[in-house]
């Protein structure tokens, strides 16, 4: 589901599902609406090149939304 | 320019909350989060008609918040002008906290327009609280728009009945959907 959010003008086959789902999952983390429950910017590195990491981390949903 | 924005919404909101915190208590706004703005607009605005004062429609109201953001305050001055105008009229108490009970209600609009589509961090918008964690939300939303090949302020079709949102709103539904396909499934 998340990939339909991928930019339409990419060819699927140019990239890894997986790497794309990822790196959506870090930045849902990012735009948390709760500051403190954002990771630093140092954590988001060790995120970026780690493989399973992610999967122990579920972002909130904002207030706003 | 994104700066000097939120800067002068904070000083706004935060006379508001001093001044009109009470009023809005009694008018039934329950926290200080503009998530139910419009349903509270209406309510503001038929009290508006009862009293003969000029209100912008539901459906400006709405228009401007597609506008960008920079234009929006414009908007906010314009009608703060307008505003002023109407009031010189009525020197009516009663008429002048409404007028400005609705020039601020205005500008939460724009607020919740800059929450939902821009870069900047709630709490930064809200209350001015500027840490490393502003720029971790921003990041996080340019890498949404990398991704998405989209702007965080273009407006998409999300599924068949035509309902359109904003980037990071849709970004938030996706899972949601998920998770209830896995669970109809």
């Amino acid at each position: 589901m998340l990939l339909e959010l991928v930019d339409q003008s990419l060819d699927p086959n140019n990239y890894d599902a997986e790497e794309v789902k990822k790196v959506i999952g870090i930045a849902l983390l990012c735009t948390q609406a709760s500051a403190a429950m954002r990771p630093a910017m140092s954590e988001v590195v060790v995120l970026l090149s780690s493989n399973d990491l992610l999967e122990h981390m579920r972002p909130l949903m904002p207030i706003f939304i | 320019m994104c700066l000097s924005y939120t800067e002068i919404l904070r000083v706004a909101i935060s006379s508001w909350m001093n001044n009109f915190s009470q009023k809005f208590r009694t008018l039934g706004w329950r926290n200080s989060y503009p998530g139910t703005n419009l349903i509270f607009a209406q309510e503001l605005q038929e009290q508006c008609k009862s009293k003969n004062i000029q209100w912008p429609s539901l459906k400006i109201l709405k228009g401007k918040m597609y506008c960008h953001h920079i234009y929006a305050f414009s908007l906010i001055s314009s009608h703060l002008f307008e505003h002023q105008v109407i009031e010189k009229k009525n020197s009516n108490a009663k008429y002048y906290n409404m007028l400005r009970v609705s020039v601020l209600l205005l500008i939460m609009d724009c607020v919740l327009y800059v929450l939902v589509r821009g870069y900047t961090a709630p709490e930064y918008v809200l209350h001015g609280q500027l840490s490393a964690k502003v720029d971790i939300y921003s990041y996080g939303i340019v890498v949404l728009e990398i991704i998405s090949g989209q702007k965080s302020t273009d407006m998409k079709a999300v599924d068949d009945d035509g309902d359109e949102d904003y980037l990071l709103r849709r970004v938030r539904n996706f899972p949601l959907i998920y998770q209830k396909l896995v669970i109809f499934l």
